[in-house]
């Protein structure tokens, strides 16, 4: 008995140790073949976290230093996508402008698809009229054109007041706090919306049924009985919205909502005093729009691809 | 038809009480006090204005009596006062409503008539070279922001191309063709992410249609792929188009504010932008409560369109 279960951990454990990493390169290689797009726009996404995290050692200058003798240089050997008005090297702040792009989508894409599916499940659960208020709300919300009502919170809590009992910085390690807080605000009608239709169909099956009647707790239902059935659905609102969350930070950055200066951010390039050097320095106008555009389109590939993978009924 | 019109009618009036409540609380909840912070940011300050300017503005009793007075302003189309320039807000909109509306119905008739006929072309030649380069053209044009593009037309137009941003707007029915001159450009850049989203649906949906059996059927009997898709793919794939053109017009009527900032056009968006700089915060409340409305109201009238081309939307619960 000792020996057999010994035994039976000790094969276990092999196989683990050996099918695990081929699995993975198994599954990741075939995903590559059969969605070669998807596979380009995951590349994207992990050049740029690695790019994100890795700015401060992959940028061959300081994204912030100021060099007056070389301002509005083209690009050559050492700044190769040129310099700016003061003269800073713009590919090293492209590649630190990466931070706040991506570190807004991730957030805000995590928090609001969390929060979109909690208020979803939440309210086909509960139903009746709950769920009709929760209904109308979501209606009410999904109403406003999102980049109208962003910039409408954003200059209502931008107000240099602070925020309940927080002192809410503008800034926290290079991501605009307001904007992900109203970004992941933005996320959860449309995600709740969709949700909450996965769920409908899944809280009147037998199964969540024959749990209620062994007596689990509503928390329990909810959160191990419904949750990981929308869980795909989820998945997939999260990673199609992640371009569109970083195409929208650009903008509000172009309208000199998001990062403020000097901070480098993609969109912020765009926005204020350097605008007026783009008639003479247009590389200052070409070399972070490539990168939104890159990145965007990466994101947009990986999250087409995994819609593809994850829901079955919407594969071509 | 006339319980779902009924129906589709009521539903609207919760979603618009919310909606309005929820402006209303925008700017009343918020952190802080907006008489103070506008008043310390005009250059005239004194503090008994500040009194005055909150009896103005009727804040000087209980939220519970401002709601339902303002709610009846609103249904007498009474927006308030701008807090900087004492405009009518009401008055503001309209004036600034000609511009957005011409950019928003043109770039729309260019997207969607081009979405028609490349989503048809894409998805009647599915898996071919030629549908490849359409989507990677469609998600390029997902991917790539708006006013990047705007920014390089300025920038590099002004350059090689000679196109200038025009520096006043002409009226459509004083000037057309300089009207069209102007803005031609300007909605065809607001058109492309439109045009994108479009020929997706498009092109899934025709696909779907096109692998009913009754499509087979058609094959059977010898009908030729022209005669096919005229005849029985494009009406019966338009459905689903129908419905996601109208939240398409609804956004395009309310978010051409990048294009007109960077062009210079004074439309609503623009009034929308130029208030959340000033921090005016009757107009913000004005503009996001008429946007909002405005796309309630769109897709009611696009419900209604729907039920009509597809009666069987009228049965079902």
């Amino acid at each position: 008995m000792a020996a057999g279960a010994k035994l039976g951990a000790f094969d276990e454990r092999i196989l683990e140790r050996r099918a695990l990493p081929s699995l993975v390169i198994r599954s990741v290689w075939r995903f590559a073949r059969t969605n070669p797009l998807g596979a380009f726009g995951g590349a994207v996404l992990i050049f740029m976290v690695v790019l994100a995290l890795g700015a401060d050692w992959i940028a061959p200058h300081d994204p912030l230093g100021v060099d007056p003798p070389n301002q509005l240089t083209g690009p050559s050997l050492t700044h190769p996508f040129g310099t700016d008005n003061l003269g800073r090297d713009q590919l090293s702040r492209v590649i630190h402008g990466a931070r706040p792009s991506l570190y807004t989508g991730l957030i805000t894409i995590f928090t609001g698809s969390l929060l979109g599916m909690l208020l979803g499940v939440i309210s086909a659960y509960i139903g009746g009229i709950f769920d009709l208020l929760v209904q109308r709300i979501v209606d009410a919300l999904l109403a406003f054109p999102g980049l109208i009502l962003a910039m409408a919170l954003i200059a209502v809590f931008s107000s240099g007041i602070h925020i309940w009992f927080i002192d809410m910085p503008l800034v926290w390690h290079s991501i605009p706090v307001i904007v992900v807080v109203v970004l992941s605000f933005l996320m959860i009608p449309s995600t709740a919306r969709i949700v909450r239709g996965a769920a409908l169909g899944i809280v009147n099956l037998q199964y969540v049924e024959a749990a209620r009647v062994l007596g689990a707790s509503p928390v329990r239902l909810v959160l191990q009985h419904i949750v990981p059935n929308v869980f795909p659905v989820v998945i997939v609102i999260a990673t199609v919205s992640l371009g569109y969350v970083v195409l929208i930070e650009a903008s509000l950055g172009f309208l000199g909502l998001g990062t403020p200066p000097p901070n480098p951010s993609w969109g912020g390039m765009f926005s204020g005093i350097g605008r007026q050097y783009f008639e003479t320095a247009p590389w200052l106008a070409i070399f972070p729009g490539v990168a939104i555009s890159l990145a965007v389109l990466g994101f947009n590939l990986f999250g087409d691809a995994m819609r593809d993978v994850l829901d079955p009924r919407l594969r071509q | 038809m006339q319980q779902y019109l009924l129906r589709r009618l009521l539903l609207i009036v919760p979603t618009l009480l919310i909606l309005s409540s929820m402006v209303f609380a925008m700017v009343r909840l918020m952190p802080g006090d907006v008489i103070l912070i506008q008043l310390y940011e005009s250059p005239y300050f004194r503090s008994e204005d500040v009194e005055a300017l909150r009896e103005k503005l009727g804040l000087n009793v209980p939220v519970y009596v401002q709601y339902p007075e303002w709610l009846a302003d609103v249904f007498r189309g009474d927006l308030g006062r701008s807090l900087w320039s004492d405009k009518d807000v009401t008055g503001l909109i309209i004036k600034h409503l000609p511009i957005t509306l011409e950019l928003g119905i043109m770039a729309f008739v260019m997207s969607q008539s081009l979405a028609l006929i490349v989503g048809i072309i894409s998805a009647t030649r599915q898996n071919s070279i030629v549908d490849y380069i359409l989507r990677f053209i469609a998600i390029s044009g997902l991917s790539v922001p708006t006013f990047w593009i705007a920014t390089l037309v300025i920038v590099l137009g002004a350059k090689y191309l000679g196109y200038l941003p025009p520096l006043t707007y002409v009226p459509f029915f004083d000037d057309p063709m300089t009207n069209l001159r102007q803005f031609l450009l300007p909605a065809a850049i607001i058109a492309i992410s439109t045009f994108a989203t479009s020929v997706r649906m498009v092109r899934s949906s025709v696909l779907e249609v096109l692998r009913q059996d009754y499509i087979r059927t058609a094959q059977a009997k010898g009908l030729g792929g022209y005669t096919i898709t005229s005849r029985h793919v494009v009406k019966n794939s338009m459905l689903p188009v129908v419905s996601l053109q109208g939240i398409q017009l609804a956004n395009l009527l309310t978010g051409s504010l990048i294009i007109e900032i960077i062009f210079n056009f004074q439309g609503v968006g623009y009034l929308a932008y130029d208030a959340v700089l000033k921090r005016d915060y009757t107009l913000i409340q004005g503009v996001t409560l008429f946007f909002g409305a405005v796309f309630v109201f769109v897709n009611l009238a696009v419900d209604l369109i729907y039920s009509w081309l597809d009666p069987r939307i009228k049965f079902a619960t």
